[in-house]
């Protein structure tokens, strides 16, 4: 089965910065991203969190004056990241 | 050199400066395009400016600061951008061209524009501004600091005026971003301009504005945003709606550097040394005869800038000599500030603008001081 990604979208890459800081400072995992185009998105920049991360991000995501969010989006990795990465 | 320019241009910055700039000439890729390093390097950094500067200026969020060129691309987006045909504006006759300019462009499109006299002291009539007031004034455009005396004019008193008669305010903050307090949130200023290489210690190149929540500015110009690519509409969010383009990332990065040095050092501390300064500067040359010290006649009292005149004598001689004789540069001439100097009645002759720096010291003010004693004895 393919692995799940959550990615969450914003309305700019400002917002998207301010984010990533608050997250972070919140000791949650997350990195900056480019959106998966099939989400139409309106901004090219998202974060990305794995599986094991989401519960604490969204948790973080509801706490008071944390910048804006649009979505909280699941989706199924196209490429496999376990692959052999050695070419 | 003794660098007594810093109204046009701060020549000696914090080391920080340009060695931020240096890293992101090596290391940033493009503002806002793409997410990998060199393009996060230069993003990140980017956005750590927006909010040391909301920090310092008082903006509400880092999301509020948008980045221009200088303040005057800041002013002209400003004013473009909230002015339509049918509107009035004020201004006050210590505006600088970045301000006069956009207004004179815009009563030719069908604005109406008041310009508010100064007096022969630099002083600001209130009541005679008030005065100026109309059902269809949309704009108060003020500059915070004549950049010709660096008289000081209270912008929060303006605002509250603007705000009671349902118009917003411009403050045009060149010379007083970084020397003198400014919050904007908190003296509810609109629209608060700013440009990175005077009192900030940026590069040239840098600027930028800080609109209030709630407030809306057209965009002085479109294109490119790095997000919305299908939309045929520039985004409508801050502070993109006011970016078009890839933005000087680099002398942002150098903009933030110079930013942040004055927050650790603190606006008060480098206000208190430019005044003191201002003060020995003043004091030295009073009894010099023939020597006139400009403004002066507003009760918030000056930036660190004190412009003078020698008698009679061409402000552009009195400068030239200072600068060939005795390796001071000052500031000659009209200053880009046509209606102050009417206003003063140095139209034809100028005045020679002396404008200290954190960087300056009191044995340079000495120095020039005993320049100016020389070169008016050999007058008498």
């Amino acid at each position: 089965m393919a692995e799940k990604a959550y990615y969450i979208l914003v309305e700019s890459s400002t917002t998207g910065m301010a984010l990533y800081q608050a997250l972070r400072a919140a000791g949650c995992v997350a990195r900056i991203s480019p959106v998966p185009r099939g989400l139409q998105a309106c901004c090219g920049v998202s974060l990305l969190v794995k599986p094991e991360h989401i519960d604490d991000v969204r948790a973080a995501l509801d706490q008071p004056g944390m910048p804006p969010y649009e979505d909280v989006v699941e989706l199924e990795n196209q490429i496999n990241p376990r692959r052999d990465v050695f070419c | 050199m003794i660098y007594f320019d810093n109204a046009a241009t701060t020549m000696l910055k914090p080391p920080q400066v340009a060695q931020a700039v240096a890293d992101a000439l090596t290391h940033f890729g493009g503002v806002g395009r793409g997410v990998h390093g060199a393009s996060l390097s230069a993003g990140m950094a980017v956005f750590e400016a927006r909010d040391v500067l909301a920090t310092l200026l008082g903006a509400a969020n880092a999301s509020r600061v948008s980045f221009t060129c200088n303040v005057t691309e800041s002013l002209n987006t400003a004013l473009f951008g909230l002015l339509k045909p049918g509107d009035h504006a004020i201004t006050t006759a210590a505006s600088h061209n970045s301000v006069l300019r956009p207004l004179y462009q815009l009563r030719k499109q069908g604005v109406e524009l008041s310009i508010c006299p100064i007096g022969p002291d630099g002083s600001l009539d209130y009541d005679q501004l008030e005065a100026l007031f109309q059902p269809n004034t949309r704009v108060l455009a003020v500059t915070h600091a004549s950049n010709l005396t660096g008289d000081l004019y209270d912008v929060e008193r303006l605002a509250a005026m603007a705000h009671a008669h349902g118009a917003l305010i411009v403050v045009d903050a060149a010379q007083t971003a970084g020397v003198v307090p400014l919050h904007a949130v908190d003296q509810q200023l609109d629209v608060l301009c700013f440009t990175g290489h005077k009192g900030l210690y940026g590069p040239q190149g840098t600027g930028g504005l800080i609109v209030a929540e709630g407030v809306d500015v057209a965009p002085l110009k479109v294109g490119g945003s790095g997000t919305h690519s299908y939309d045929e509409e520039h985004p409508a969010f801050m502070p993109e709606r006011l970016e078009a383009g890839t933005i000087n990332g680099h002398g942002i990065a150098g903009l933030a550097a110079g930013a942040q040095f004055i927050l650790d050092t603190g606006v008060d501390v480098i206000r208190a040394h430019e005044d003191a300064l201002a003060q020995r500067f003043e004091a030295g040359i009073a009894a010099i005869p023939g020597m006139r010290v400009l403004g002066g006649g507003t009760e918030l009292g000056r930036t660190g800038i004190v412009a003078v005149n020698l008698a009679d004598v061409d402000s552009g001689q009195v400068s030239d000599v200072l600068n060939m004789d005795y390796g001071i540069a000052t500031r000659a001439g009209a200053h880009c500030a046509p209606l102050m100097h009417k206003a003063l009645g140095t139209e034809h002759q100028g005045a020679v603008r002396f404008s200290f720096g954190w960087f300056n010291t009191a044995d340079e003010v000495d120095q020039s001081v005993a320049a100016l004693q020389h070169i008016a004895a050999d007058l008498a």
